[in-house]
């Protein structure tokens, strides 16, 4: 009598579209070629958010190109789970990414690392403005107002364990973080790395 | 037995009917006629007494409700006729065919960009019921096509169209010619087609096979697939969502 073998269910179940062969060329109609594009950054931001994955880059096979935002090389793996298909034998090429990732550009959900350079790109999956208000939230409610936190605490330390913000990449938080100083929320004091900077939530 | 129907086709319906109760009259005897009339009237009083007493059942299940849909088309009377009046009230029948048509077209719209607005009635079906949720009214595609054509004469382009071993929705106004249906029966049995492909079965030549699968294209109907030779005209109804 063997015990049941676990299997742990994937993060994300791609929706049937990503099946669908043509999905990986860049239709010509313009109208299909923008609810194909749409259908791609839903894709991208639905996995990066349900993996936390922060960084994409434009090929999907080969080293990742260090990027300030994935020094440990994860980029390729989710681009070579995102963009390519290996049971329908198809895959994104390198203009093809380009483009979409442009396109989440445009939406606010992406940066490029170095833009003229388009190799790889930031994710993210929520817009700073809606990380801001829930880092802010959590100051409130924990009665972190007035008091200085660091980045670390915020990203991993034990009173933001739980919250949707706990592990999120430093990039995006700063850009957060920025943008709640912008709002006159918070103060922001520079420190010598970005995960040493503290903030004051007013 | 001729329907009733309103407005001018109504009418002349009606002037119809008179004549051909006026030829019948002919032929038959005056008693004979007389029978016939009060036959279809207790006939037409008995479908309302089952009705009345099978409403639940008409209402949760699909292939009942298609029996009795078509026990009042032999009859002459037609539930889905009018909004007011003895069937929608009793049976509600009236409002059931209208929210469906508006989810109808609520799938489609929301479909047309991927699919050209051709979609088949096997997606629709599943996209409804869970539209639907698991509580609701279970429908069939006998439903989906009755509904279908109550949204017809409002002209926004709604039919269904039977391609090959396929039922599709169409919902743009758009004439499918002869050529575009030819080609989507070829493309039925695989999902796609390819130039290759209609030039050989068809016997058209490359030029008028690439053009009509240009127009797919065009149309929305089709997407490309050139990471194979030749290249691949999927089309998006056919693709399970």
């Amino acid at each position: 009598m063997s015990a049941a073998k676990r299997t742990i269910p994937p993060l994300y179940a791609f929706p049937s579209i990503h099946d669908f062969p043509p999905f990986y060329t860049i239709q010509p109609t313009l109208s299909t070629r923008g609810k194909q594009l749409q259908l791609w950054c839903d894709i991208i931001l639905q996995y990066c958010a349900a993996t936390k994955t922060p960084s994409l880059s434009t090929s999907t096979t080969g080293p990742s190109p260090s990027s300030p935002s994935s020094p440990s090389g994860s980029a390729p793996s989710a681009s070579a789970a995102l963009f390519t298909n290996d049971k329908i034998r198809r895959r994104l090429d390198r203009d093809a990414i380009t483009t979409i990732i442009d396109e989440l550009v445009k939406q606010g959900n992406a940066e490029w690392d170095h833009p003229t350079k388009r190799d790889s790109c930031l994710v993210m999956w929520r817009k700073p403005e809606q990380w801001a208000a829930a880092v802010a939230k959590w100051a409130f409610e924990t009665g972190a107002t007035n008091s200085i936190c660091t980045m670390y605490e915020l990203l991993h330390g034990e009173l933001t364990e739980g919250h949707d913000f706990h592990g999120l990449d430093e990039r995006t938080m700063v850009k957060a973080l920025e943008a709640l100083a912008h709002d006159g929320k918070a103060q922001l004091f520079i420190g010598a790395t970005d995960i040493e900077m503290g903030v004051k939530f007013f | 037995m001729a329907r009733r129907r309103a407005g001018i086709s109504g009418l002349q319906q009606q002037a119809r009917t008179n004549q051909e109760f006026q030829r019948a009259g002919e032929a038959l005897s005056q008693s004979q006629l007389e029978q016939l009339k009060s036959q279809l009237a207790i006939f037409k009083s008995h479908l309302e007494d089952f009705a009345r007493k099978y409403r639940k059942d008409i209402k949760r299940d699909p292939k009942f409700r298609m029996h009795f849909q078509r026990m009042c088309t032999n009859i002459g009377v037609d539930p889905l006729a009018s909004n007011k009046g003895f069937w929608s009230e009793l049976l509600g029948v009236g409002d059931f065919y209208y929210e469906l048509g508006v989810q109808i077209s609520e799938i489609c719209i929301a479909t047309r960009e991927r699919n050209g607005g051709l979609i088949d009635v096997t997606d629709l079906k599943r996209l409804l019921e869970r539209m639907r949720g698991k509580d609701a009214q279970e429908i069939s595609e006998d439903d989906i096509a009755r509904s279908i054509k109550t949204l017809k004469p409002l002209g926004s382009g709604f039919d269904v169209v039977v391609v090959g071993n396929r039922k599709l929705v169409q919902s743009v106004p758009r004439e499918l010619n002869a050529d575009f249906s030819t080609l989507l029966g070829l493309a039925q049995v695989k999902g796609f087609t390819t130039a290759r492909d209609v030039a050989e079965r068809l016997g058209w030549d490359t030029e008028r096979a690439q053009r009509v699968l240009n127009d797919l294209l065009k149309d929305g109907i089709c997407w490309l697939d050139v990471q194979v030779d030749p290249p691949e005209y999927w089309v998006a109804g056919f693709f399970k969502s």
